[in-house]
Protein backbone atom coordinates (compact mmCIF):
# COMPACT_ATOMS: atom_id res chain seq x y z
CA UNK A 1 0.00 0.00 0.00
CA UNK A 2 2.45 2.45 -1.07
CA UNK A 3 1.71 6.25 -1.12
CA UNK A 4 3.19 8.89 -3.56
CA UNK A 5 3.26 12.37 -3.40
CA UNK A 6 4.64 14.65 -6.02
CA UNK A 7 4.72 18.02 -5.30
CA UNK A 8 5.70 20.35 -8.28
CA UNK A 9 5.45 23.77 -9.67
CA UNK A 10 3.08 24.77 -12.16
CA UNK A 11 4.47 23.46 -15.71
CA UNK A 12 6.70 21.47 -14.44
CA UNK A 13 5.57 18.17 -16.10
CA UNK A 14 4.46 17.07 -12.46
CA UNK A 15 0.83 15.98 -13.54
CA UNK A 16 2.15 13.82 -16.68
CA UNK A 17 4.90 12.33 -14.26
CA UNK A 18 1.85 11.26 -11.51
CA UNK A 19 -0.12 9.70 -13.95
CA UNK A 20 2.62 7.35 -16.24
CA UNK A 21 3.53 6.44 -12.51
CA UNK A 22 0.00 5.57 -11.34
CA UNK A 23 -0.23 3.67 -14.59
CA UNK A 24 2.82 1.40 -14.38
CA UNK A 25 1.96 0.78 -11.05
CA UNK A 26 -1.62 0.09 -11.16
CA UNK A 27 -2.23 2.30 -8.53
CA UNK A 28 -4.63 5.20 -7.79
CA UNK A 29 -4.63 8.76 -8.70
CA UNK A 30 -5.39 12.11 -6.87
CA UNK A 31 -5.73 15.53 -7.23
CA UNK A 32 -7.85 18.25 -7.10
CA UNK A 33 -10.46 15.63 -6.61
CA UNK A 34 -9.20 15.65 -2.58
CA UNK A 35 -11.05 19.10 -2.70
CA UNK A 36 -14.48 17.99 -4.34
CA UNK A 37 -14.63 15.58 -1.78
CA UNK A 38 -13.87 17.74 1.61
CA UNK A 39 -15.91 20.20 0.20
CA UNK A 40 -18.83 17.42 0.01
CA UNK A 41 -18.06 16.33 3.31
CA UNK A 42 -17.64 19.68 5.79
CA UNK A 43 -19.61 21.74 3.38
CA UNK A 44 -17.10 24.37 2.07
CA UNK A 45 -17.36 25.67 -1.31
CA UNK A 46 -14.03 24.16 -3.35
CA UNK A 47 -13.03 27.73 -4.68
CA UNK A 48 -13.06 28.77 -0.98
CA UNK A 49 -10.53 25.20 -0.49
CA UNK A 50 -8.16 25.56 -3.45
CA UNK A 51 -7.53 28.96 -1.75
CA UNK A 52 -6.99 28.01 1.28
CA UNK A 53 -4.36 25.17 -0.10
CA UNK A 54 -2.72 27.50 -2.02
CA UNK A 55 -2.71 31.49 -1.40
CA UNK A 56 -0.60 32.71 1.61
CA UNK A 57 -2.64 33.70 4.61
CA UNK A 58 -3.88 37.36 4.43
CA UNK A 59 -3.87 39.92 7.78
CA UNK A 60 -7.42 38.84 8.61
CA UNK A 61 -7.34 35.07 8.07
CA UNK A 62 -4.36 34.95 10.59
CA UNK A 63 -6.71 36.19 12.95
CA UNK A 64 -9.41 34.50 11.86
CA UNK A 65 -7.73 31.08 11.93
CA UNK A 66 -9.60 30.38 8.82
CA UNK A 67 -6.68 28.89 6.85
CA UNK A 68 -6.27 26.34 9.70
CA UNK A 69 -10.08 25.14 9.84
CA UNK A 70 -10.12 24.57 5.97
CA UNK A 71 -6.59 23.07 6.40
CA UNK A 72 -7.87 20.50 8.86
CA UNK A 73 -10.41 19.51 6.60
CA UNK A 74 -8.34 18.93 3.51
CA UNK A 75 -5.95 16.71 5.51
CA UNK A 76 -8.65 14.72 7.61
CA UNK A 77 -10.08 14.06 3.77
CA UNK A 78 -6.65 13.41 2.49
CA UNK A 79 -5.43 11.03 4.76
CA UNK A 80 -8.96 9.09 4.78
CA UNK A 81 -8.50 8.76 0.79
CA UNK A 82 -4.78 7.89 0.71
CA UNK A 83 -5.21 5.53 3.76
CA UNK A 84 -5.28 2.38 1.71
CA UNK A 85 -2.63 2.87 0.30
CA UNK A 86 -1.73 2.31 -3.79
CA UNK A 87 -2.12 5.92 -4.26
CA UNK A 88 -0.46 8.73 -6.63
CA UNK A 89 -1.13 12.43 -4.60
CA UNK A 90 0.14 14.89 -7.11
CA UNK A 91 -2.26 17.84 -5.84
CA UNK A 92 -1.24 20.72 -3.45
CA UNK A 93 1.20 20.05 -0.24
CA UNK A 94 1.23 16.74 -0.21
CA UNK A 95 4.32 16.17 0.96
CA UNK A 96 3.30 18.54 4.30
CA UNK A 97 -0.40 17.48 4.78
CA UNK A 98 1.60 13.42 4.80
CA UNK A 99 4.25 14.67 6.91
CA UNK A 100 3.59 12.42 10.25
CA UNK A 101 3.36 9.38 7.84
CA UNK A 102 5.97 6.90 7.76
CA UNK A 103 6.27 4.65 3.89
CA UNK A 104 5.21 7.84 2.32
CA UNK A 105 7.30 8.49 -0.73
CA UNK A 106 7.53 11.88 -1.18
CA UNK A 107 9.30 13.17 -4.57
CA UNK A 108 9.31 16.73 -6.29
CA UNK A 109 9.88 17.66 -9.80
CA UNK A 110 11.14 21.05 -10.91
CA UNK A 111 11.97 22.06 -14.30
CA UNK A 112 14.07 24.54 -16.82
CA UNK A 113 12.01 28.04 -15.81
CA UNK A 114 12.08 28.56 -19.99
CA UNK A 115 10.61 25.05 -20.60
CA UNK A 116 7.58 25.98 -18.28
CA UNK A 117 7.31 29.57 -19.62
CA UNK A 118 7.25 27.50 -22.81
CA UNK A 119 4.42 25.19 -21.93
CA UNK A 120 2.10 28.44 -20.31
CA UNK A 121 2.53 30.15 -23.82
CA UNK A 122 1.04 27.31 -25.35
CA UNK A 123 -2.38 28.50 -23.35
CA UNK A 124 -1.98 31.78 -25.46
CA UNK A 125 -0.31 34.24 -23.16
CA UNK A 126 2.04 36.37 -24.23
CA UNK A 127 6.00 35.43 -23.24
CA UNK A 128 6.38 38.03 -20.21
CA UNK A 129 2.45 37.44 -19.13
CA UNK A 130 3.27 33.53 -18.83
CA UNK A 131 6.57 34.21 -16.98
CA UNK A 132 5.04 36.42 -14.45
CA UNK A 133 2.08 34.35 -13.74
CA UNK A 134 4.28 31.21 -13.12
CA UNK A 135 6.52 33.26 -10.95
CA UNK A 136 3.19 34.77 -9.11
CA UNK A 137 2.02 31.32 -7.97
CA UNK A 138 5.50 30.46 -7.18
CA UNK A 139 5.59 32.77 -5.03
CA UNK A 140 1.79 32.71 -3.46
CA UNK A 141 3.24 28.83 -2.56
CA UNK A 142 6.50 29.55 -0.88
CA UNK A 143 4.85 32.25 1.35
CA UNK A 144 1.48 29.72 1.61
CA UNK A 145 4.01 26.88 3.20
CA UNK A 146 6.34 29.51 5.41
CA UNK A 147 3.32 30.86 6.95
CA UNK A 148 1.52 27.81 7.74
CA UNK A 149 4.84 25.18 8.48
CA UNK A 150 7.47 27.33 8.52
CA UNK A 151 8.97 25.70 5.68
CA UNK A 152 10.48 26.59 2.21
CA UNK A 153 8.80 24.16 -0.45
CA UNK A 154 12.19 24.44 -2.55
CA UNK A 155 14.37 23.03 0.57
CA UNK A 156 15.56 19.62 -0.79
CA UNK A 157 15.65 18.13 2.97
CA UNK A 158 11.68 18.36 2.83
CA UNK A 159 11.34 15.43 -0.08
CA UNK A 160 12.83 11.79 -0.58
CA UNK A 161 13.72 12.49 -4.12
CA UNK A 162 13.75 15.99 -6.50
CA UNK A 163 14.11 14.90 -10.32
CA UNK A 164 15.11 17.72 -12.55
CA UNK A 165 13.04 17.47 -16.19
CA UNK A 166 15.53 18.74 -18.54
CA UNK A 167 18.13 16.18 -18.96
CA UNK A 168 16.07 13.30 -17.68
CA UNK A 169 12.88 12.81 -19.39
CA UNK A 170 9.25 12.01 -17.83
CA UNK A 171 9.84 8.32 -18.79
CA UNK A 172 13.06 8.27 -16.94
CA UNK A 173 11.37 10.16 -13.95
CA UNK A 174 8.99 7.40 -14.11
CA UNK A 175 11.04 4.54 -14.05
CA UNK A 176 13.46 6.23 -11.38
CA UNK A 177 10.01 6.36 -8.93
CA UNK A 178 8.65 3.47 -9.56
CA UNK A 179 11.81 2.05 -9.00
CA UNK A 180 12.58 3.79 -5.72
CA UNK A 181 8.49 2.76 -4.64
CA UNK A 182 9.82 -0.45 -4.42
CA UNK A 183 12.69 0.44 -1.90
CA UNK A 184 11.75 -1.38 1.64
CA UNK A 185 11.87 1.79 3.16
CA UNK A 186 8.21 3.12 1.28
CA UNK A 187 6.81 -0.37 1.79
CA UNK A 188 4.25 -0.59 4.49
CA UNK A 189 4.42 -2.46 7.28
CA UNK A 190 1.92 -3.03 9.89
CA UNK A 191 3.23 -0.37 12.00
CA UNK A 192 2.94 2.01 8.89
CA UNK A 193 -0.57 1.10 8.42
CA UNK A 194 -1.09 1.16 12.30
CA UNK A 195 0.34 4.68 12.07
CA UNK A 196 -1.70 5.46 9.01
CA UNK A 197 -4.79 4.70 10.76
CA UNK A 198 -4.30 6.36 14.02
CA UNK A 199 -3.65 9.77 12.17
CA UNK A 200 -6.51 9.43 10.43
CA UNK A 201 -8.48 9.30 13.89
CA UNK A 202 -6.55 12.24 15.64
CA UNK A 203 -6.97 14.67 11.81
CA UNK A 204 -10.84 13.19 11.84
CA UNK A 205 -11.11 14.64 15.76
CA UNK A 206 -9.11 17.87 14.93
CA UNK A 207 -11.25 18.70 12.06
CA UNK A 208 -14.63 17.93 14.06
CA UNK A 209 -12.77 20.15 17.18
CA UNK A 210 -11.02 23.18 15.03
CA UNK A 211 -14.18 25.04 14.01
CA UNK A 212 -15.05 26.20 17.90
CA UNK A 213 -11.01 25.29 19.21
CA UNK A 214 -8.48 25.62 16.63
CA UNK A 215 -5.77 25.85 19.29
CA UNK A 216 -6.62 22.03 20.03
CA UNK A 217 -4.22 19.43 19.85
CA UNK A 218 -4.49 15.78 19.04
CA UNK A 219 -2.64 12.68 19.00
CA UNK A 220 -3.45 8.84 18.35
CA UNK A 221 -1.19 6.01 19.16
CA UNK A 222 -2.25 2.64 18.79
CA UNK A 223 -6.10 3.55 19.39
CA UNK A 224 -5.58 5.74 22.37
CA UNK A 225 -6.56 9.30 21.76
CA UNK A 226 -5.45 12.32 23.75
CA UNK A 227 -6.65 15.71 22.89
CA UNK A 228 -4.53 18.55 24.15
CA UNK A 229 -6.88 21.62 25.15
CA UNK A 230 -7.62 24.82 27.62
CA UNK A 231 -9.05 23.92 31.16
CA UNK A 232 -11.50 26.33 29.60
CA UNK A 233 -12.18 24.68 26.50
CA UNK A 234 -12.25 21.31 27.77
CA UNK A 235 -14.84 22.04 30.42
CA UNK A 236 -17.64 23.37 27.29
CA UNK A 237 -20.44 21.22 26.90
CA UNK A 238 -19.93 21.38 23.33
CA UNK A 239 -16.34 20.21 23.54
CA UNK A 240 -17.99 17.15 25.53
CA UNK A 241 -20.35 17.01 22.89
CA UNK A 242 -17.90 16.71 20.32
CA UNK A 243 -16.22 14.18 21.70
CA UNK A 244 -18.60 11.75 22.58
CA UNK A 245 -19.98 11.69 19.81
CA UNK A 246 -16.83 10.90 17.70
CA UNK A 247 -16.11 8.20 20.75
CA UNK A 248 -19.50 6.83 19.37
CA UNK A 249 -18.57 6.97 15.94
CA UNK A 250 -15.77 5.74 16.10
CA UNK A 251 -15.32 2.31 16.98
CA UNK A 252 -11.71 1.81 17.00
CA UNK A 253 -11.11 4.91 19.67
CA UNK A 254 -9.61 2.32 22.43
CA UNK A 255 -9.43 5.20 25.08
CA UNK A 256 -10.06 8.81 25.11
CA UNK A 257 -8.43 11.32 27.37
CA UNK A 258 -8.13 15.06 27.35
CA UNK A 259 -5.84 16.56 28.87
CA UNK A 260 -5.85 20.04 29.78
CA UNK A 261 -3.23 22.74 31.31
CA UNK A 262 -0.48 20.99 29.05
CA UNK A 263 1.84 22.79 26.25
CA UNK A 264 0.52 21.16 22.83
CA UNK A 265 3.37 18.07 21.85
CA UNK A 266 4.98 19.03 18.42
CA UNK A 267 3.58 15.66 17.03
CA UNK A 268 -0.12 16.63 17.84
CA UNK A 269 -2.39 17.76 14.22
CA UNK B 1 29.61 7.61 -21.85
CA UNK B 2 27.90 9.01 -18.99
CA UNK B 3 29.96 10.93 -16.23
CA UNK B 4 28.31 11.13 -13.07
CA UNK B 5 29.31 13.96 -10.23
CA UNK B 6 27.78 13.51 -6.61
CA UNK B 7 27.88 16.21 -4.13
CA UNK B 8 27.32 16.36 -0.42
CA UNK B 9 27.93 17.49 3.13
CA UNK B 10 28.58 14.26 4.31
CA UNK B 11 31.92 13.52 3.01
CA UNK B 12 31.53 9.64 4.32
CA UNK B 13 28.53 9.02 2.84
CA UNK B 14 29.64 10.68 -0.56
CA UNK B 15 33.17 8.79 -0.55
CA UNK B 16 31.47 5.21 0.02
CA UNK B 17 28.48 5.75 -2.14
CA UNK B 18 31.06 7.19 -5.52
CA UNK B 19 33.20 4.22 -4.87
CA UNK B 20 30.52 1.70 -4.58
CA UNK B 21 29.23 2.67 -7.97
CA UNK B 22 32.19 3.37 -9.34
CA UNK B 23 32.98 -0.55 -8.82
CA UNK B 24 29.67 -1.81 -9.82
CA UNK B 25 29.99 0.08 -12.74
CA UNK B 26 33.55 -0.40 -13.84
CA UNK B 27 33.60 3.49 -14.05
CA UNK B 28 37.16 5.43 -12.99
CA UNK B 29 36.82 7.17 -9.61
CA UNK B 30 37.69 10.87 -9.74
CA UNK B 31 38.15 12.32 -5.95
CA UNK B 32 40.35 14.74 -3.07
CA UNK B 33 43.12 12.44 -4.11
CA UNK B 34 43.52 14.35 -7.19
CA UNK B 35 44.70 17.55 -5.33
CA UNK B 36 47.84 16.59 -4.41
CA UNK B 37 48.41 15.37 -8.58
CA UNK B 38 46.94 18.55 -9.00
CA UNK B 39 49.39 20.65 -6.66
CA UNK B 40 52.14 18.58 -8.39
CA UNK B 41 51.62 19.42 -12.15
CA UNK B 42 51.08 23.23 -11.20
CA UNK B 43 53.98 22.88 -8.76
CA UNK B 44 51.23 24.51 -5.70
CA UNK B 45 51.60 23.77 -1.63
CA UNK B 46 49.09 20.32 -1.81
CA UNK B 47 47.51 21.31 1.87
CA UNK B 48 46.73 25.38 0.29
CA UNK B 49 44.92 23.89 -2.70
CA UNK B 50 42.58 21.77 -0.45
CA UNK B 51 42.41 25.13 1.36
CA UNK B 52 41.07 26.84 -1.01
CA UNK B 53 38.54 24.90 -1.85
CA UNK B 54 36.98 25.03 1.58
CA UNK B 55 37.67 28.73 2.73
CA UNK B 56 36.54 31.80 0.90
CA UNK B 57 39.21 34.45 0.32
CA UNK B 58 40.62 36.43 3.07
CA UNK B 59 44.17 38.33 3.97
CA UNK B 60 43.39 36.74 7.77
CA UNK B 61 43.70 33.35 6.01
CA UNK B 62 46.37 33.98 3.90
CA UNK B 63 44.88 33.39 0.86
CA UNK B 64 44.13 36.88 -1.05
CA UNK B 65 41.77 36.54 -3.64
CA UNK B 66 44.37 36.54 -7.05
CA UNK B 67 45.37 33.49 -5.52
CA UNK B 68 42.54 31.44 -4.32
CA UNK B 69 40.92 32.22 -8.08
CA UNK B 70 44.05 31.11 -9.51
CA UNK B 71 43.88 27.66 -7.26
CA UNK B 72 40.34 26.98 -8.28
CA UNK B 73 41.27 27.58 -12.31
CA UNK B 74 43.98 24.87 -11.98
CA UNK B 75 41.44 22.55 -10.37
CA UNK B 76 38.59 23.83 -12.68
CA UNK B 77 40.86 22.79 -15.61
CA UNK B 78 42.32 19.93 -14.54
CA UNK B 79 39.01 18.05 -13.61
CA UNK B 80 37.45 19.16 -16.93
CA UNK B 81 40.12 17.65 -18.71
CA UNK B 82 39.96 14.44 -16.89
CA UNK B 83 36.37 14.21 -17.25
CA UNK B 84 36.94 14.19 -20.97
CA UNK B 85 38.15 10.58 -20.36
CA UNK B 86 34.17 9.64 -20.12
CA UNK B 87 32.86 6.67 -17.76
CA UNK B 88 33.69 8.32 -14.68
CA UNK B 89 32.59 9.46 -10.94
CA UNK B 90 33.68 12.43 -9.19
CA UNK B 91 32.94 14.00 -6.30
CA UNK B 92 34.55 16.23 -3.71
CA UNK B 93 36.33 18.74 -6.44
CA UNK B 94 33.19 20.68 -6.62
CA UNK B 95 32.94 19.12 -10.31
CA UNK B 96 28.58 20.35 -10.02
CA UNK B 97 29.43 23.89 -9.86
CA UNK B 98 31.73 24.68 -12.90
CA UNK B 99 30.28 21.74 -14.83
CA UNK B 100 26.73 23.04 -16.32
CA UNK B 101 24.50 21.87 -18.72
CA UNK B 102 26.35 18.63 -20.61
CA UNK B 103 23.65 16.22 -21.20
CA UNK B 104 26.11 12.85 -20.58
CA UNK B 105 26.97 14.58 -17.47
CA UNK B 106 24.33 13.37 -14.52
CA UNK B 107 24.60 15.62 -11.17
CA UNK B 108 23.29 14.14 -8.22
CA UNK B 109 23.11 15.75 -4.68
CA UNK B 110 23.01 13.53 -1.82
CA UNK B 111 21.41 14.86 1.35
CA UNK B 112 20.23 13.75 5.00
CA UNK B 113 21.96 10.14 6.09
CA UNK B 114 22.75 11.46 9.56
CA UNK B 115 21.91 8.31 11.27
CA UNK B 116 24.72 6.58 9.63
CA UNK B 117 27.25 9.31 11.33
CA UNK B 118 25.24 8.77 14.52
CA UNK B 119 25.73 5.28 14.51
CA UNK B 120 30.36 5.04 13.54
CA UNK B 121 30.94 8.49 15.18
CA UNK B 122 31.74 9.33 18.71
CA UNK B 123 28.70 7.45 21.19
CA UNK B 124 28.07 11.09 22.68
CA UNK B 125 27.16 12.48 19.21
CA UNK B 126 23.12 13.28 19.16
CA UNK B 127 21.25 13.75 16.01
CA UNK B 128 20.60 17.32 17.06
CA UNK B 129 23.96 17.99 17.42
CA UNK B 130 25.07 16.76 13.73
CA UNK B 131 22.56 18.34 12.62
CA UNK B 132 23.55 21.77 13.89
CA UNK B 133 27.14 20.80 12.58
CA UNK B 134 25.78 19.74 9.36
CA UNK B 135 23.47 23.41 8.87
CA UNK B 136 27.09 25.21 10.32
CA UNK B 137 29.27 23.94 6.97
CA UNK B 138 25.95 24.00 4.63
CA UNK B 139 26.33 27.67 5.55
CA UNK B 140 30.02 27.95 5.34
CA UNK B 141 29.54 26.08 1.56
CA UNK B 142 26.92 28.49 0.61
CA UNK B 143 29.24 31.05 1.47
CA UNK B 144 31.99 29.24 -0.69
CA UNK B 145 30.03 28.34 -3.54
CA UNK B 146 28.45 32.03 -4.28
CA UNK B 147 31.67 33.57 -3.35
CA UNK B 148 33.66 31.19 -6.29
CA UNK B 149 30.96 30.52 -8.76
CA UNK B 150 27.81 32.55 -7.98
CA UNK B 151 25.39 29.75 -7.50
CA UNK B 152 24.13 28.03 -4.10
CA UNK B 153 25.43 24.80 -3.75
CA UNK B 154 22.53 23.44 -1.83
CA UNK B 155 19.85 24.57 -4.75
CA UNK B 156 18.07 21.52 -5.72
CA UNK B 157 17.92 23.21 -9.56
CA UNK B 158 21.62 22.96 -9.85
CA UNK B 159 20.93 19.03 -9.97
CA UNK B 160 19.39 16.58 -12.18
CA UNK B 161 18.30 14.35 -8.95
CA UNK B 162 18.71 15.21 -5.11
CA UNK B 163 18.24 11.59 -3.01
CA UNK B 164 17.46 11.85 0.61
CA UNK B 165 19.37 9.41 2.39
CA UNK B 166 17.64 9.10 5.27
CA UNK B 167 15.56 6.62 4.31
CA UNK B 168 16.50 5.72 1.33
CA UNK B 169 19.69 3.54 2.19
CA UNK B 170 23.08 3.87 1.08
CA UNK B 171 22.76 0.59 -1.86
CA UNK B 172 19.38 1.36 -2.53
CA UNK B 173 21.01 4.58 -4.03
CA UNK B 174 24.25 2.87 -5.04
CA UNK B 175 21.58 0.67 -6.97
CA UNK B 176 19.30 3.22 -8.01
CA UNK B 177 22.21 5.56 -9.54
CA UNK B 178 23.71 3.00 -11.21
CA UNK B 179 20.93 2.08 -12.99
CA UNK B 180 20.10 5.21 -13.89
CA UNK B 181 23.71 5.67 -15.45
CA UNK B 182 22.59 3.10 -18.20
CA UNK B 183 19.80 5.34 -19.82
CA UNK B 184 20.34 6.19 -23.25
CA UNK B 185 19.10 9.54 -22.76
CA UNK B 186 22.81 9.94 -20.92
CA UNK B 187 25.51 8.52 -23.54
CA UNK B 188 27.56 10.44 -24.65
CA UNK B 189 26.99 12.74 -28.43
CA UNK B 190 29.05 14.26 -30.03
CA UNK B 191 27.25 17.39 -29.25
CA UNK B 192 27.53 16.85 -25.45
CA UNK B 193 31.43 15.55 -26.39
CA UNK B 194 32.42 19.34 -27.58
CA UNK B 195 30.06 20.97 -25.16
CA UNK B 196 32.25 19.70 -22.56
CA UNK B 197 35.44 19.81 -24.84
CA UNK B 198 34.88 23.67 -24.76
CA UNK B 199 34.59 24.13 -21.54
CA UNK B 200 37.72 22.40 -21.01
CA UNK B 201 39.59 24.66 -23.50
CA UNK B 202 38.00 27.65 -21.23
CA UNK B 203 39.00 26.52 -17.95
CA UNK B 204 42.77 26.33 -19.80
CA UNK B 205 43.03 29.47 -21.01
CA UNK B 206 41.48 31.11 -17.65
CA UNK B 207 43.91 29.50 -15.78
CA UNK B 208 46.88 30.62 -17.82
CA UNK B 209 45.32 33.90 -17.75
CA UNK B 210 44.87 33.88 -13.73
CA UNK B 211 47.99 33.27 -13.23
CA UNK B 212 49.02 36.86 -13.86
CA UNK B 213 46.33 38.92 -14.74
CA UNK B 214 43.06 39.34 -12.66
CA UNK B 215 39.35 40.04 -13.40
CA UNK B 216 38.72 37.94 -16.86
CA UNK B 217 35.82 35.38 -18.22
CA UNK B 218 36.52 33.39 -20.66
CA UNK B 219 33.92 31.66 -22.75
CA UNK B 220 34.13 29.16 -25.89
CA UNK B 221 32.63 27.73 -28.17
CA UNK B 222 33.66 25.09 -31.08
CA UNK B 223 37.14 26.06 -30.90
CA UNK B 224 36.81 29.94 -30.52
CA UNK B 225 37.54 31.46 -27.34
CA UNK B 226 36.33 35.06 -26.01
CA UNK B 227 38.14 36.44 -23.00
CA UNK B 228 36.00 39.03 -21.29
CA UNK B 229 38.02 41.68 -19.55
CA UNK B 230 38.17 44.55 -17.42
CA UNK B 231 40.61 47.75 -17.21
CA UNK B 232 41.49 51.03 -17.32
CA UNK B 233 41.34 53.23 -21.00
CA UNK B 234 45.17 53.55 -21.03
CA UNK B 235 45.91 49.93 -19.99
CA UNK B 236 43.68 48.77 -22.65
CA UNK B 237 45.99 47.75 -25.92
CA UNK B 238 48.87 46.60 -22.82
CA UNK B 239 46.33 44.24 -21.64
CA UNK B 240 44.88 42.41 -24.60
CA UNK B 241 48.01 42.22 -26.00
CA UNK B 242 48.82 40.17 -22.64
CA UNK B 243 45.82 38.11 -23.21
CA UNK B 244 46.41 37.15 -26.79
CA UNK B 245 49.71 36.03 -26.15
CA UNK B 246 49.45 34.26 -22.88
CA UNK B 247 46.49 32.66 -24.33
CA UNK B 248 48.43 32.14 -27.44
CA UNK B 249 50.08 29.32 -25.46
CA UNK B 250 47.09 26.85 -25.06
CA UNK B 251 46.78 24.35 -27.90
CA UNK B 252 43.37 23.93 -29.19
CA UNK B 253 42.20 27.41 -29.59
CA UNK B 254 40.77 28.20 -33.43
CA UNK B 255 40.45 31.66 -32.95
CA UNK B 256 40.47 34.12 -30.08
CA UNK B 257 38.39 37.21 -29.27
CA UNK B 258 39.15 39.58 -26.71
CA UNK B 259 36.48 41.80 -25.53
CA UNK B 260 37.24 45.05 -23.50
CA UNK B 261 35.51 46.76 -20.86
CA UNK B 262 36.06 49.93 -19.17
CA UNK B 263 36.51 49.75 -15.64
CA UNK B 264 34.36 53.39 -14.90
CA UNK B 265 34.91 53.01 -10.53
CA UNK B 266 38.79 53.01 -11.09
CA UNK B 267 38.75 55.66 -14.21
CA UNK B 268 36.28 57.71 -12.06
CA UNK B 269 38.75 57.46 -9.00
CA UNK B 270 41.66 58.16 -10.81
CA UNK B 271 40.34 61.50 -12.75
CA UNK B 272 39.42 62.50 -9.00
CA UNK B 273 42.84 62.84 -8.71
Amino acid sequence: MAIITISRGSFSMGKAVAEKVAAKLGYGILSRDLLFKAGDRFHVPKKTLEKAIHDAPGIFERYSHTKKIFIAYIRATLIEMVADGDIVYYGLAGHLLLDKLPCVLKIRIIANLEDRVAGRMAGGLSEQKARAMLLADADQRRKWAKKIYNVDPNDAALYDMVICIDKLSIDDAVDFICQSASIKAFKPTNDCIRQCRDLSLACNAKALLVEDFPDVGVICENGNLLVYATEKEAHTSKFKKIMETFQKENYDIYNLEVHTGLSVPANAV
Amino acid sequence: MPVLILSSENKELENKIGQKIAQKLEYTTLNQEFFSEIAHKYTLDSKKLMNAMDITPSILKRMPSKQWYYYLSCVEAEVLDCLLEDNCVCWGLAAHLYVAVVSHVLKVRLIGGHNSILRSDEPNMTLDKIKKIIAEQERSRENWSMTAYNCKEADPGLYDMVINLDQVQTDEAVETLSTTMGYPRLKAMTYSKNNLTDRALAAKVKNVLLKSLADVQVEAQNGTVVVTTTSMKRAKSKKIDTIKKLAGQVDGIGYLEVHWNKDMLTEAAMSYR
